[in-house]
């Protein structure tokens, strides 16, 4: 009879449980009431459109309307495999971002520490503005600024530093060996410091008696970073990650579009899949390959800060997405 | 009080070089914008040109009717936008940073989707315009940016790890409510973050001309980038067609070098003051620690 | 994990519901239109003009910078249309979009269905895709009935623009073709006195001892400033038929009824000129910046450093091969005299006819009254100069039959400047401005008569590229980086150019190739050209 008990406590569960929703959801009203107003927001900024993800295997017709157009299977994905660089297109987009995450996770923490160091504030305030500045300017003026630099008849590098040392000057939007550096560079000039304000935010936000009680134990600066500051600042450090890891199949289109100038002779090494798409978008003119594109770049995404999240959550529950 | 209060040397020499990295490219962009067209075609880009020229200023304040009006919309919708996306992000933020609220992950799932889907430009086109009908008004420059994911997870972040859970339990054992609590504890203890993600908010209303491109048709709400950048799109458009449009449509002249980078400079400009301000609230002394003592 | 599944199903539900709502509202409009479209025809035809036409406002949407009088040039116009046709009862709304904005709106305005009748379009904006996602209106009915003036002047130039037998764009008529040629600074080639008349036989090659001498005794001064380089039109018209992606037709030394549809890159022609670029380039006649995008060739003409460039001919009185004078155009730009020498004309192309085109979009209350204002375009002087100049007096006056900004106002706060004259109508009514040729449609005309009497002998033909589609972006992919570095002698073509066939072979050349001579045998099966 123990069967028969257990399932009479079961139903019994499943009828009390509707009660104790309501219960708990009138528990925490105000909770609730809190997060209305982002719950609504991101309903009607993200959810209402996300129909759309049909339009992905659909032949968009538009006296048909996004319902009536005909279903086409993955057909709208195929160009994404069409080209025989597909495999390489893809590494370099998961290479670059990789890079990119450690150099600028590693970079940043860094910096933060460095800026919190500074105990003047004339002189703090004006490295904190100044790491942040390279985040305002566009990527377009980015551009410009590295052709600045490399320009091959006029740009500094060629004309200021290769012709003094009597080297020969190098056609760098001809040279794609180049540019793997040149983009990281770039890419962590124009966002390390953005990052670094999070972490600062967040050392800031430590409690200085922490330091007081190791400066009394005698601990040095290299101890206090390694056992205080960055064990207190790591949950920050575990979500930024986590959600980089979610855009890893993204790649920054103003970087790889603009800084290189487009320059076609570069593509060897700095095609990414977001300029791939593009380009498709260019030679086609169909618009309905981005939205192809850019689910398959969700799906991986989601697949892998699932799979983290959920490693992340067996080790600290606090840290997790969800 | 017995930290010292010399900055290491070593530091300032580091953090000296790299705000020079950071600074230099600016100067460039600001020299440029004052060279001489003619120079800068023979002799590229320089630190310090031989002349310097205000047309690419001039020019500008040609237009300087639209330009003010356009800084008037993108100051507007930034304020407002800035205010009301930290009160909705950091509310939210506040809900899903307590532990022993029930709906914690599925409230986190809810906002971490909309960071990796989305349906698209033509689905959230259609929302704004046929169920909304905010096209050509400033309430489409504010309401798509009011709320992202990226910053509500920050926050969250900020929430559990510098708000002690004591804390809250105390005051509300001494009657607070909810919304007092969150009001009165949790954002005057935050001001870092909320001066973080206040700044993130800044930029990307600032920066923002897309919405514009979108859903507005009337010049008047044209917002600051998109007036500017919009030149350069077109010069760009048409001579990306110069070829394919024959002859007489080929008559595009790009604007001059000097003029993009004055419009960069003119665009930034303001951007590069507002930070100072923000800066007071990096201050130590806000936290928890202050709280309790 | 359970109650979670169930939390995105209530989720979905909701999505779905409201998406459903949202496309319920999209689908009545859509039927709404065609509904009232069709009530519209028979009330019109019906009548034949007898009976009243209900006021009707027709919305214009084109690419152009903001005009701050766009309004007062508006009413201009409508007062102008109640005056002269009132039985038209109509209206017009000017809607322009910026050039920038232009493909992201209007993508949204047709796949919305907001309401807009008259739209200019092109090949290189999306025409075909906008055919194919039934965005625009067929035209044939239309044209047929209320399009006299407009077949008066294009009649035999449909063809380009038909889409499964179905016409869907009217031709602006304009100038048919283009002409390449080389721009030399007047002052160097003077210094030099150089023998013009070797460009008699059209031959590109004919510059390089010119550049040679620019290069020895004028240090500083570029000889060939690019991006203009010889392997882009002046290659492409003068060797090839263009077909799409890679495949073209090689005209050059083959017979007139030879349609063996080959590789664009494979041609002896081009390997010919890529060996000539590329010594140009090691011999530094070439810019090194070339490829950089966004590089204006003309300012270096400007700051006095260039002497030659390959690129499209200003069309004068006389464009015979070879023949120089004075390109009013090319020296405007530059600041300074400028020589133009037209190397190559075009042959009349499927291609050009379909570059600059006005067509009636599929959410067109009315398109009768759209083809009837569409119609005006090409016969009512007046109103071609109130869309092109605006008002008179306010924004332009006429001088000696020309038309001038009036005293004390310049382009900029004038309030209403535009050149585009080459979006709409018969371009050839048009009135010129001041400084330029007041002959200049009498010479486009004499010009188009060189260009019809030669015309291509797949005129007509149209690719449809939808069953390689993949591999037309593949090909893109795999041969970008190739033929910019050869165009602009940066890559060594004996080397790379083989590479490059290799590589485009992988993506599926050989495929593109096969179904574009499939479509062209067809094609000539059809209309009789065997």
């Amino acid at each position: 009879m123990a069967a028969a008990d257990r399932a009479a406590t079961l139903q019994a569960r499943a009828v009390n449980r509707p009660r104790s929703v309501l219960g708990t959801l009138w528990k925490y009203r105000a909770l609730l009431i809190l997060a209305l107003p982002g719950i609504v927001m991101l309903f009607i900024n993200n959810y209402l459109p996300m129909f759309g993800i049909f339009l992905a295997f659909k032949d968009l017709n538009y006296t048909q309307g996004i319902w009536g157009s005909q279903w086409v299977g993955f057909k709208n994905f195929e160009f994404l495999f069409a080209s025989n660089d597909a495999w390489k297109i893809i590494k370099h987009t998961l290479l670059y971002n990789l890079v990119f995450l450690v150099l600028n996770t590693s970079l940043a923490v860094l910096l933060a520490i460095l800026l919190n160091e500074v105990k003047n504030r004339v002189l703090s305030k004006f490295f904190q503005s100044s790491v942040i500045l390279p985040n305002f300017v566009s990527m377009v003026i980015v551009g410009y600024v590295v052709f600045g630099f490399l320009n091959p008849e006029l740009g500094f590098v060629n004309k200021s530093i290769l012709e003094p040392l009597g080297k020969d000057p190098v056609a760098w939007y001809a040279s794609p060996e180049y540019w793997p550096y040149i983009l990281v560079i770039v890419n962590t000039w124009k966002t390390v410091g953005y990052s670094a304000i999070v972490y600062l935010a967040a050392i800031v936000g430590i409690d200085q008696e922490y330091y007081e009680a190791a400066l009394i134990d005698g601990a040095g600066k290299w101890k206090q970073m390694t056992k205080i500051t960055i064990p207190l600042i790591a949950p920050v450090i575990i979500i930024l990650t986590l959600l980089a890891i979610g855009r890893i199949f993204n790649a920054d289109f103003g970087l790889f579009y603009q800084a290189t100038m487009a320059s076609s002779m570069l593509k060897e090494t700095t095609e990414v899949i977001d300029t791939y798409v593009y380009n498709a978008l260019l030679v086609t003119g169909d618009t309905g390959l981005a939205s192809s594109a850019g689910l398959v770049q969700s799906v991986v995404g989601f697949i892998l800060v699932i799979t983290v999240n959920f490693i992340v959550k067996r080790i600290s529950k606090e840290n997790a997405l969800f | 009080m017995a930290i010292k209060k010399r900055t290491n040397p070593f530091i300032v020499i580091i953090l000296s070089l790299l705000s020079l990295a950071c600074i230099l490219p600016f100067w460039l962009v600001l020299m440029v914008s004052l060279s001489n067209e003619n120079e800068v075609t023979l002799h590229g880009y320089s630190f310090w040109p031989k002349h310097i020229d205000w047309v690419a200023y001039q020019y500008l304040m040609h237009d300087s009717g639209n330009i003010i009006r356009a800084y008037g919309v993108t100051i507007l919708v930034t304020i407002i936008g800035v205010a009301v996306s930290l009160f909705i992000t950091s509310a939210m933020a506040y809900t899903l940073s307590r532990s022993d609220f029930p709906y914690r992950n599925a409230l986190g799932f809810y906002v971490f989707f909309t960071m990796l889907f989305s349906g698209g430009l033509l689905p959230w086109y259609l929302v704004y315009t046929r169920f909304l009908h905010v096209q050509d008004t400033l309430l489409a420059l504010i309401v798509p940016g009011l709320i992202g994911g990226f910053n509500v997870f920050i926050m969250r972040t900020f929430f559990t790890n510098s708000i002690p859970p004591s804390l809250i339990d105390s005051a509300q054992i001494d009657g607070a409510s909810e919304y007092r609590t969150y009001f009165s504890i949790i954002l005057p203890l935050s001001l870092p973050v909320l001066a973080t993600i206040g700044l993130f908010t800044i930029v990307s209303y600032w920066n923002d001309w897309f919405t514009s491109l979108v859903f507005i048709n009337k010049e008047k709400l044209y917002s600051l980038q998109y007036l500017l950048n919009k030149t350069l799109m077109n010069a760009s458009f048409l001579q990306s067609i110069a070829n394919k449009a024959y002859s007489s449509t080929a008559n595009v002249s790009q604007p001059l070098e000097s003029i993009r980078m004055a419009m960069a400079m003119v665009a930034i400009g303001p951007l590069v003051l507002v930070f100072p301000f923000l800066q007071k609230y990096f201050i130590k002394g806000l936290t928890v620690g202050a709280v309790k003592g | 994990m359970k109650r979670w599944k169930k939390g995105t199903t209530v989720l979905s539900g909701l999505m779905l519901s409201v998406a459903l709502a949202a496309t319920g509202c999209g689908n009545s409009n859509a039927g709404g239109d065609s509904a009232s479209s069709a009530a519209a025809t028979p009330s019109a035809s019906g009548g034949d003009g007898q009976k009243a036409l209900a006021p009707y406002e027709v919305v214009m949407v084109y690419p152009d910078g903001p005009q701050s009088d766009l309004t007062s040039v508006q009413s201009g116009i409508n007062d102008y249309l109640k005056q002269t046709y009132p039985e038209m009862n109509m209206t017009v709304k000017l809607n322009p979009i910026d050039w920038g904005a232009w493909s992201d709106k209007t993508n949204l305005m047709m796949a919305s269905g907001d309401k807009f009748d008259l739209f200019f379009t092109a090949d290189w904006l999306g025409f075909n895709q906008q055919v194919a996602k039934g965005g625009l209106l067929p035209l044939d009915d239309l044209l047929a009935k209320y399009g006299q003036d407009i077949e008066a002047v294009e009649k035999d130039y449909h063809d380009p623009a038909k889409r499964g037998g179905k016409l869907y764009g009217i031709h602006t008529h304009q100038e048919l073709g283009g002409s390449q040629g080389v721009y030399l600074n007047k002052e160097l080639a003077d210094k030099y006195k150089f023998d013009l008349s070797v460009f008699k036989s059209g031959k590109v090659e004919d510059l390089e001892s010119m550049l040679a001498t620019i290069k020895e005794k004028e240090p500083g001064v570029t000889p060939l400033v690019a991006p203009s380089f010889p392997l882009e039109a002046y290659y492409s018209s003068g060797t090839t038929d263009s077909i799409g992606s890679l495949a073209a037709l090689n005209v050059l030394g083959t017979a007139p009824d030879d349609y063996t549809v080959v590789n664009l890159f494979s041609t002896p022609r081009y390997m010919e000129l890529a060996k000539l670029t590329r010594k140009w380039f090691q011999a530094g006649y070439i810019n090194k910046d070339a490829l950089t995008p966004g590089l204006d060739a003309w300012k270096k003409f400007q700051a006095g450093k260039a002497f030659a460039l390959v690129g499209d001919m200003d069309i004068l009185a006389d464009m015979t091969i070879g023949s120089a004078a004075i390109s009013p155009n090319g020296s405007l730009k530059a600041g300074r005299e400028v020589l133009q020498i037209p190397l190559n004309i075009d042959r009349l192309q499927t291609g050009k006819m379909t570059a600059t085109m006005q067509a009636i979009s599929k959410t067109s209350k009315d398109p009768e009254r759209a083809m009837m204002l569409l119609n005006l375009f090409f016969k009512d002087k007046n109103l071609l100069t109130l869309f092109n100049f605006g008002v008179e007096g306010k924004h332009y006056v006429l001088k000696d039959g020309q038309i001038a900004l009036p005293e004390g106002k310049t382009i900029d706060n004038v309030g209403f400047y535009h050149d585009i004259m080459w979006q709409i109508g018969n371009q050839m009514l048009n009135y010129t401005r001041v400084g330029e040729d007041p002959n200049k449609y009498e010479n486009y005309e004499k010009f188009n008569a060189m260009v019809s009497s030669n015309p291509s002998r797949m005129f007509g033909f149209i690719f449809d590229p939808e069953p390689v589609k993949n591999e037309i972006i593949a090909i893109d992919t795999a041969q970008k980086a190739f033929a910019d570095g050869i165009k602009s002698g940066q890559l060594d073509p004996e080397e790379n150019i083989p590479k490059m066939l290799e590589k485009q072979k992988l993506a599926g050349a050989d495929k593109v190739i096969a179904e574009a001579q499939k479509q062209l045998d067809a094609w000539r099966q059809a209309n009789g050209k065997s």
